[in-house]
């Protein structure tokens, strides 16, 4: 299995608004990618996400 | 909508990055950032989410991400841009919990307020007529409007009407909803 040439890294939780942009533009080209959640490990001081 | 949505081959594989770190000859260069989204296309390594959208637009055949118009582009750019940098005290005060997690905030500060003003003003001047969207095709920028606002709709804030239309219709876009499924996979 060859490795993917698409990589779209995201925040674990999916709480990111810039993850969920760069994620609908990959998308809305149709083509296979593949998503590698990370553990932010850490509250984002941009967006809070990870405050829950 | 006006929406095209096309049939994907597309797999979301959640992956211990903790454990297939070191096996990624491509983490090191994501890591330099430490920042989300970031992008790897054949071993290039682009954060920004602005920037990775424009990329991808310019790359990729399919629907397009910015409109054709020069400056309706350039207003989707300022669009992206003016979201991301401003709005500070509302971000704080509505963060993306309440949009993705369900969660409801206590009522904004003064400070919170007026950013909220600013927002629905602005989205009030870019969406005369009870638009769809914010130009005469869906765009990147849409999202990025659409999520902003409901920081404060999700909450209960109060929004006009029309921009609650807005908004609740741009959530219904298939590949936000595909997000959506991820954020609560329950659902
Ligand atoms: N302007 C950036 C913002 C990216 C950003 O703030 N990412 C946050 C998550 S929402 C992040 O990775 N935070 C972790 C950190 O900064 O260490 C973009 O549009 O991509």
């Amino acid at each position: 299995m060859s490795s993917p040439s698409l990589i779209l890294y995201v925040d674990s939780e999916y709480f990111s608004p810039y993850a969920l942009s760069a994620f609908v533009a990959l998308h809305e080209k149709a083509l296979p990618f593949d998503i590698q959640p990370v553990d932010l490990g850490a509250i984002c001081a941009v967006c809070l996400c990870g405050s829950a | 909508m006006a929406l095209h949505e096309k049939a994907l081959p597309f797999d979301i594989q959640p992956v211990d990055l903790g454990a297939k770190a070191q096996h990624d000859p491509d983490y090191a260069a994501k890591s330099l950032t430490h920042r989300v989204p970031t992008l790897i296309h054949d071993g290039f390594a682009l954060s920004e989410s602005s920037a990775i959208a424009e990329y991808v637009d310019e790359v990729f055949p399919g629907t397009a991400l910015y409109p054709a118009d020069t400056q309706n582009r350039a207003r989707a750019r300022q669009i992206q841009a003016w979201i991301r940098s401003d709005l500070t005290p509302l971000k704080q005060e509505r963060p993306t919990e309440v949009v993705f997690a369900g969660e409801t905030w206590p009522p904004l500060s003064p400070e919170a307020q007026r950013a909220a003003e600013k927002l629905i003003s602005a989205a009030e001047f870019l969406l005369p007529d009870n638009a769809k969207t914010l130009f005469e095709q869906w765009s990147i920028a849409d999202v990025d409007l659409a999520v902003t606002l409901n920081r404060l709709i999700f909450n209960g804030d109060p929004v006009p009407n029309h921009l609650v239309t807005y908004a609740n219709e741009q959530w219904q876009h298939p590949s936000v909803q595909l997000w959506l499924k991820q954020s609560s996979p329950g659902n």
